[in-house]
């Protein structure tokens, strides 16, 4: 292992306790928000099961669908008007707060201390990479436990999904697809592109303002909910628009995951070529 | 050690920050930057420690340029405007985080470093309850506890008062006597003449005098 090798690992303890640890206030209020969400969703797919009469219970994957369903494309002919999942763009948003902002800010802070003593500009960045992964590992981890929380105390602790609450919540036909399929079309995909997109506005934001990386973020999730196209790469997050549930749609699996590991490998060697000729100043 | 700076020339959003700058530093000296706020004594540091690219010249360091041959220098320890430490960790723990980047020191060189300055290591007290000079102290021994060969203090002594004043010269002044380079920016005229053998006056991203004081006899 060379010496720059070494020198990263102090820095990733320095990212993880400066980056997660300290802030644990905004994972908590994550963790949260999702328990708030998960309540309010299990309310409302109980009352529907009995009230319908329908036997069987909630399962983790109906309470992240209740985030990753998303929204069907906007149709402009039909008189439905403009329809937006809050809980899909805020679960991004959020996501994006989180991680846009802290390597610009610790480059101010103490980047010089580090940089001088890891002596390679590349090793600072790629801590930063890995805080930023490990910042969305945790965010999806307490999304997933707050779902099976959810689901162990409003139905059954199972990863099963219940047909018919996808049907009238969600807008989804399972078409037989497996409990596989749905795994990595409505958790792996998503998981994906969330690492994919937060290394992108992290990268971003070296180059400008990072408030204006993450309004920028927060255009392509707004662009990408009005839009089904996969240069959006947020269509890939949304269910609703997968393949495996609709058919006709052009946002498929393989293609989301080849979108999101190129995005993921140009903003980890664009950042890298950026922090090489930037000044730290 | 040596290091030139050659015709080193910095753009910043199109304002010349240094201007074709030309400078030898050799081991043993003690250089003080002078100048007015904005002059470029600050970048001129950085410059010298790899921290910015220049739009035009180069850095050597033992013949090695900046950016091209090696990235930064081998052994510097740099105190630059506010040291960024982590607030809510003892200057101890903040130390031995940094130290642990490279390794080359133990407990006890944090330790001695934190009390040539007049820190006590053992001071529990989070970085965030310091005072605005123990904030400073902690930033110079941050710059000395690797004992480096090139030492950059900006702005040392502000917020320091008298006792800490008087260590931290003996401290620059044994870094002379080591055959390291010191290079210190100071507001202080005064402080700059007693300490330093060679003075370097900046003005607009020039430099417009070197004075080389009776100290410097490197020189004579």
């Amino acid at each position: 292992m060379s010496h720059k090798t070494k020198r990263l690992w102090p820095l990733i303890r320095h990212d993880i306790s400066y980056g997660i640890v300290l802030r644990w206030k905004y994972y908590a209020a994550a963790l949260f928000i999702f328990i708030l969400s998960s309540f309010v969703f299990a309310a409302h797919a109980n009352h529907f099961l009995h009230s319908s009469g329908i036997s069987g219970a909630l399962g983790t994957f109906d309470f992240i669908l209740n985030v990753f369903a998303g929204n069907k494309p906007f149709d402009a002919s039909s008189q439905t008007g403009i329809k937006l999942s809050v809980l899909w763009f805020g679960f991004y948003a959020y996501l994006l707060s989180l991680t846009t902002f802290y390597a610009s800010d610790d480059m101010k802070k103490s980047a010089s201390s580090f940089i001088l003593r890891v002596k390679s500009k590349v090793v600072w960045w790629a801590g930063k990479f890995i805080w930023c992964m490990l910042s969305v590992i945790l965010y999806y981890v307490l999304f997933v436990l707050s779902a099976c929380c959810a689901s162990a105390a409003f139905g059954k602790l199972s990863a099963l999904v219940n047909p018919y609450v996808c049907s009238e919540f969600f807008d989804i036909n399972l078409h037989g697809a497996s409990n596989g399929e749905i795994i990595v079309a409505c958790l792996l995909l998503p998981f994906a592109v969330s690492l994919a997109v937060s290394s992108f506005h992290m990268m971003l934001s070296l180059v400008i303002r990072p408030i204006y990386s993450f309004i920028l973020g927060i255009c392509f999730i707004a662009a990408a909910a009005f839009r089904c196209h996969p240069m959006l790469i947020f269509n890939f997050t949304m269910a609703e628009r997968n393949t495996l549930f609709s058919p006709a749609s052009s946002i498929s699996v393989k293609n989301g995951l080849i979108s999101a590991v190129c995005l993921l490998l140009f903003s980890f060697f664009a950042g890298a070529a950026i922090i090489k000729r930037k000044d730290i100043i | 050690m040596k290091i030139e700076i050659i015709n080193y020339t910095k753009n910043l959003s199109h304002n010349c920050v240094l201007n074709n700058i030309s400078l030898t530093l050799e081991s043993g000296h003690i250089y003080g930057f002078t100048g007015k706020n904005g002059s470029g004594k600050t970048m001129l540091m950085r410059a010298v420690c790899g921290l910015i690219t220049p739009s035009s010249g180069e850095v050597k360091i033992d013949g090695k340029v900046l950016g091209r041959d090696i990235s930064f220098p081998e052994s510097v320890g740099v105190l630059i405007e506010n040291p960024g430490f982590t607030s809510s960790f003892s200057g101890f723990k903040n130390l031995k985080f940094l130290a642990q980047i490279q390794n080359r020191i133990n407990d006890g060189d944090i330790k001695s470093a934190m009390k040539s300055v007049g820190l006590d290591p053992e001071d529990k007290k989070s970085f965030r309850k310091y005072s605005l000079g123990m904030k400073q102290k902690l930033g110079i021994a941050a710059a000395i506890m690797e004992k480096p060969k090139l030492l950059i203090l900006d702005e040392p002594f502000n917020a320091l008062d008298e006792e800490t004043v008087n260590k931290i010269r003996g401290i620059v002044k044994s870094y002379k006597s080591k055959d390291h380079i010191v290079i210190l920016s100071c507001h202080d005229r005064d402080e700059i003449d007693s300490l330093c053998d060679v003075i370097i006056e900046i003005k607009s991203g020039n430099i417009s005098n070197i004075i080389r004081t009776e100290k410097d006899t490197a020189y004579e």
